[in-house]
């Protein structure tokens, strides 16, 4: 039988790690009224969410009703199960009954359609209490998130893990040594039933285990880019920063733009240089890779790259939140303003029968001078909207202003002249003469 | 091992029964009866089944528990015409279950029992109030409150003496009374529970067919429908969890 569930904590004391959650969560189902808003508990897997749940459940002598990702979790199926449950009083005579909802940060693909909308209805109109389960917050809707109580389940440090493995050794007449479970319980990084499947794994067919029985059996590899800038930072070994490059599946391109973007937080010049000067040694050999087409040269790149980071860091950690490189917004609101630019020189054009080239060239600066001059107009003539407007005015406020005084204006009209004169013709022949 | 005869009817009404809330189930089978406890997915209505060995023509059977597809069995209802016989034959610790009917030889894979939920608790609440009245008249009522509303209330007055059921829809109302001339028995206490009429739909197409059905109700309480089948050989109990009315 598999440990995880036969040794899974009835009660919230058997919970290992978490305590202020843990209370929380038990304040919260003590005083709970339909009013109080669902929990949601998010962490990485293995630090107890489902686990608290159940037990919570369990110790208030509630009810429970699970849904998890792998039942069906339609709209209609939401409705149907959680819906007529959270509306209806528990069948055995309990108090209330636990509407549990698991991996809620998965509610997307075909399968689950609507489900997030239906969840949400769920929980505007529910009668029991409810809590949703995520592993990642930022991935569960922000509609449902905002009307939920998160409560973060954080890892389980090693030492406090160790007490529990020896119990479980204990109960299954396992003699294990201290060291053995120091060494399981470091491996899972706080996972609890990671350890546990490592210890269950370890002691098939033995009675006595030694750390050398744990060789075979190792936690998945699962590392996300967060993780590995924490590790460069915190200058841990360096073919263990290879390795977890690697696990990232991030391309190399991608991992120096982030160690890029998280130079900012090296303290002075010399270690921002000294990073540079690593992160330009990796790009050239990213360079060489595309080149000559010769992707062996990719791991030269990314080992350069978290290596040469990590000597810069010097072991200081990291203190401030890990974001995305901001090259990557800079080139995507680049971007958008290119596009908007390209409109609008398209507009012009053909409004005035100038070549694009020759507009851009010549006429944009004698353009805006016209513009400042008589925005209003323009606007109306040239159908611009707020960016667009903004390219010649460079002011944001006073543009989006003046396109929503004109949008105003031409409701106003429109109200007027429908009851009489279908609207007014403005073909290009018509308004032209105003310009030249 | 199972080795039994049954009237289709009779099988049909049990399982008609069942697939009124679950699709599949652990039926267990004992030598002197076939039995079932089952909730219903959302957990808000329960069915407990049992059919004794009287039902049955002939029957012969160990203990033993199976898992029933009965969104399966209630297919192939279909194909059996009124009257026929049933033949139900399953060796000793088998997986596969024949039924035999009309010419027909079917044989049924049976479902691993643990991927079935486990058998709910019997629930210990007391309920005070009791009526009994024709199946019928029960049917009659769920479907003439469904008309206007998605729920409907059950009670008992005791001051002016009768058990009543009230569908409140948005703009339509419907109420029915019945005095202790009118039905069977009433015990005179002041009871009243709100009920999903979902389910009562589905459970009234069964209870339609009983002779007389005990209900057994609280305030805000589970609603207990109690009736037998087969000449008092098979006896079924719903239960029913109230809806909580939003203040």
């Amino acid at each position: 039988m598999d440990w995880t569930e036969k040794y899974r904590p009835r009660h919230i004391r058997d919970l290992v790690g978490n305590i202020g959650v843990l209370q929380t969560m038990v304040s919260w189902a003590q005083s709970w009224s339909p009013k109080d808003r669902p929990l949601i508990l998010y962490g990485k897997p293995g630090t107890g969410k489902t686990s608290a749940a159940h037990a919570l459940a369990g110790d208030m002598g509630w009810d429970i009703i699970e849904l998890n990702a792998s039942d069906q979790r339609t709209k209609a199926a939401l409705e149907k199960i959680a819906g007529s449950s959270a509306l209806t009083a528990p069948l055995s005579g309990a108090e209330h009954k636990l509407i549990v909802l698991d991996e809620v940060d998965n509610l997307h693909g075909t399968a689950d359609r609507g489900g997030a909308k239906a969840l949400l209805d769920i929980i505007k109109k529910t009668q029991q209490p409810m809590i949703l389960i995520a592993n990642i917050l930022q991935d569960v809707p922000a509609e449902l998130r905002s009307r939920c109580e998160p409560l973060q389940f954080r890892s389980i440090q090693a030492r406090s893990l160790i007490p529990r493995l020896r119990f479980i050794c204990a109960a299954e007449h396992l003699q294990c040594s201290d060291t053995l479970l120091e060494e399981v319980s470091t491996r899972a990084e706080g996972d609890v039933r990671a350890a546990i499947t490592m210890l269950q794994a370890a002691a098939i067919g033995k009675k006595v285990l030694t750390p050398q029985d744990l060789s075979s059996s190792s936690k998945d590899e699962r590392s996300t880019i967060f993780d590995l800038i924490g590790a460069v930072f915190r200058g841990r070994s360096h073919e263990e920063l290879v390795r977890q490059a690697q696990a990232t599946g991030e391309t190399p391109e991608r991992i120096v733009q982030w160690l890029e973007g998280s130079v900012g937080l090296l303290p002075d010049y010399q270690r921002v240089a000294q990073a540079y000067r690593s992160l330009r040694r990796a790009d050239l050999y990213l360079g060489r890779t595309i080149r000559r087409q010769y992707y062996l040269l990719w791991r030269y790149a990314q080992a350069i790259a978290v290596i040469g980071m990590a000597e810069a860091a010097q072991k200081q950690g990291i203190h401030a939140r890990i974001s995305p490189p901001t090259r990557w917004q800079r080139i995507g609101s680049a971007r958008r303003q290119r596009a908007i630019r390209g409109d609008l020189l398209h507009r012009l054009s053909s409004r005035y029968h100038i070549p694009e080239r020759v507009l851009r060239e010549e006429y944009l600066t004698l353009f805006s001078l016209l513009v400042e001059h008589a925005p209003e107009h323009y606007v109306l003539e040239l159908d611009l909207d707020a960016d667009a407007l903004n390219l010649f005015l460079h002011d944001r406020e006073r543009s989006v202003m003046i396109v929503k005084k004109v949008k105003e204006e031409g409701a106003a009209r429109e109200k007027m002249a429908t009851s009489r004169a279908p609207r007014k013709d403005t073909s290009p022949g018509g308004t032209q003469s105003t310009l030249f | 091992m199972l080795k039994a005869t049954i009237d289709a009817d009779i099988f049909r009404e049990s399982i008609d029964a069942i697939a009124a809330l679950v699709t599949e189930c652990r039926m267990h089978v004992e030598p002197d009866r076939l039995y079932t406890r089952a909730v219903d997915t959302a957990n808000v209505a329960m069915v407990s089944l049992q059919v004794k060995k009287e039902a049955f023509e002939t029957y012969q059977a160990t203990k033993e528990e199976l898992g029933l597809d009965i969104a399966k069995l209630k297919n192939m209802l279909g194909m059996m015409g009124k009257g026929d016989k049933l033949d139900l034959s399953l060796p000793e610790g088998g997986h596969r279950m024949e039924i035999a009917f009309n010419r027909y030889r079917y044989a049924l894979t049976l479902l691993d029992v643990n991927t079935i939920r486990k058998d709910p608790n019997p629930p210990t609440i007391e309920l005070p109030g009791k009526v009994i009245l024709t199946g019928e008249a029960l049917q009659a009522a769920i479907k003439a409150a469904s008309m206007v509303s998605d729920k409907i209330a059950l009670g008992i007055d005791p001051d002016n003496k009768f058990f009543y059921m009230v569908a409140e829809g948005d703009t339509d109302h419907i109420r029915l009374e019945l005095g202790q001339s009118e039905v069977e028995s009433l015990t005179l206490v002041e009871v009243r529970s709100l009920f999903s009429l979902d389910y009562l739909k589905d459970m009234g197409r069964v209870m339609g067919k009983a002779e007389k059905v005990e209900i057994h109700l609280g305030v805000n309480h589970p609603v207990k429908f109690s009736f037998d089948f087969a000449d008092r050989n098979g006896h079924i109990d719903y239960l029913l969890a109230p809806r909580i009315e939003a203040e």
